[in-house]
């Protein structure tokens, strides 16, 4: 095997990263969706901090594709 | 390199996007890549809205009503950031100036035409004049510094230098702790390098900051690229729908996260 | 710091592109911040406060127009009543003066009949003494004159009955 082809593997493996990312928004904005249903009235604020919320969750994600593009 | 472009009737073979943005010229200490020059033309609708915005009336007109309503919405939106309204009316400037520009600079390769000037070098390569200006990193970055810079400024003026200068280096904690006991001491000890730990996040700041936006708009460019070459109808559009919402959302987010670290930075401790 | 560096270019990092994009983002926000947010931030204080003041002054002025309203109709009202006042003792006061003057007139017509009556009997009593002095000389005179007459029994009778 050689170097390029395990930099492709770890590439590959980097995308990963998507996975818990995804669980992690869905979990958040399911979770805030459900706070909504309860208390309509909150729904402005809830909204914002949902995206500040995703946003940093969201990091991770990018952190993963800082590495790919790292990975050379 | 020569971009080999087969465009066939099905798709449209672009070369996918370096990394890192061309440069054509230097001016001085500064270079100009080709995301230099899309912040130019957005300096350029800055200024034509600050001659609209100059003509502005006691009686509003069509264009003033778009102008005001659009600010309130802003205001608003930073007013509930920051919590309080006065805070928000004195913020707004800022937040909203940051808001207003990531939008713009997020939604202008949307569209059409804009992004199909190239220019050709003296040695037969061709680029596009006007990349997208955050799909670059260094666009992001000296965004991202600014902002924190900022900050800093902020926190001293809202603080007093000293007083905001003390949370990085707690050496009144460390004495004030020895003078309780020895076991206070060390404990202040183990605070003290917190506090420049807080140094630290301060820089994390600025590279998280900068990598979410950059990381968002060029894997959003890349992937529209590849679609077009996969299939140059109707799949990409609706990327290109999706793209909209995700330079909104980054545009809202990034300002979103500056008005909680303006609130951080003014945000007045006991000790 | 080797790496970090390397890790940066990987990114596409350039130190040149970086500060002419900062020194833009700078202007922008410069722009953004001096020509238009402050600059509509100031329009909408401004326009905010001349409705206010129009608001106001609009309550001021009703408030007023209501108070004079309310003054005038209280001015009216209390007129009336006085004008009512007033009529009342203009007529009680008639009715004073009336009765007043009819029992002046009362008195006065008794004094003047009074008067009338005691002329009338002092005016008797006067005819009465004048008669009784006249009387003697009548008489004389009348009886010379019956006596100048042919006296008879008949005529002496009808004379003295005359006299009597």
């Amino acid at each position: 095997m050689t170097v390029e082809a395990a930099i492709y593997i770890a590439k590959g493996l980097t995308i990963l990263a998507m996975f818990g990312t995804a669980i992690g928004q869905g979990y958040l904005i399911g979770k805030t969706m459900e706070a909504i249903g309860r208390n309509p009235e909150a729904e402005g604020m809830l909204f914002s901090k949902m995206i500040i919320g995703v946003a940093m969750t969201e990091t991770t994600a990018i952190f993963a594709l800082v590495a790919f593009f790292i990975l050379k | 390199m020569q971009i080999e472009r087969l465009n066939s009737f099905l798709h449209v073979n672009e070369e996918i996007p370096q990394i890192s943005s061309f440069v054509f010229a230097k001016v001085g200490p500064f270079s100009i890549a080709n995301t230099t020059t899309t912040i130019f033309l957005i300096t350029l609708i800055f200024i034509v809205g600050a001659f609209f915005v100059h003509r502005f009336k006691l009686k509003p007109s069509k264009v003033q009503h778009v102008f005001e309503m659009l600010y309130e919405t802003i205001e608003g939106f930073v007013a509930q950031l920051v919590g309080s309204k006065e805070k928000g009316e004195a913020v707004t400037p800022y937040v909203g100036a940051i808001m207003v520009y990531l939008l713009i600079a997020n939604l202008l390769p949307m569209f059409p035409f804009i992004s199909s000037f190239y220019l050709h070098t003296g040695s037969g390569e061709e680029f596009p004049l006007f990349r997208g200006a955050t799909t670059d990193f260094n666009t992001t970055f000296g965004l991202a510094l600014a902002v924190i810079i900022f900050m800093q400024f902020f926190g001293v003026k809202e603080q007093g230098f000293f007083n905001y200068i003390s949370h990085f280096l707690q050496f009144k904690h460390v004495y004030r702790g020895f003078k309780k006991g020895i076991g206070e001491g060390f404990i202040s000890i183990i605070g003290f390098f917190v506090g420049l730990i807080e140094i630290i996040s301060e820089l994390a700041k600025i590279i998280s900051l900068s990598l979410r936006l950059f990381g968002n708009m060029f894997a959003h460019e890349v992937l529209t690229i590849i679609l077009l070459s996969a299939f140059a109808y109707f799949v990409p559009a609706l990327w290109m729908g999706m793209g909209v919402l995700v330079g909104v959302v980054q545009a809202i987010v990034f300002a979103s996260l500056v008005g909680v670290y303006y609130s951080m930075a003014t945000k007045k401790e006991e000790h | 710091m080797n790496i970090v560096l390397d890790v940066l270019n990987n990114l596409g990092f350039n130190w040149h592109v970086a500060l002419a994009n900062f020194v833009n983002f700078l202007i922008i926000l410069y722009i953004l911040n001096v020509f238009i947010f402050k600059k509509i931030r100031k329009q909408i204080s401004h326009r905010d406060g001349i409705i206010k003041q129009g608001l106001t002054d609009a309550e001021q002025a009703k408030k007023d127009r209501e108070n004079i309203e309310e003054e005038r109709l209280s001015v009216i009202h209390k007129a009336e009543k006085e004008g009512h006042a007033l009529i009342d003792v203009a007529h009680s006061k008639g009715e004073h003066i009336v009765a007043d003057a009819k029992a002046k007139a009362d008195i006065e017509a008794d004094k003047i009949k009074g008067e009338a009556e005691k002329i009338k009997a002092q005016a008797k009593e006067d005819a009465e003494k004048e008669f009784a002095k006249e009387a003697p000389k009548i008489v004389a005179e009348l009886t010379k004159k019956a006596l100048k007459e042919n006296m008879t029994g008949q005529a002496n009778n009808e004379l003295i009955s005359k006299i009597a």
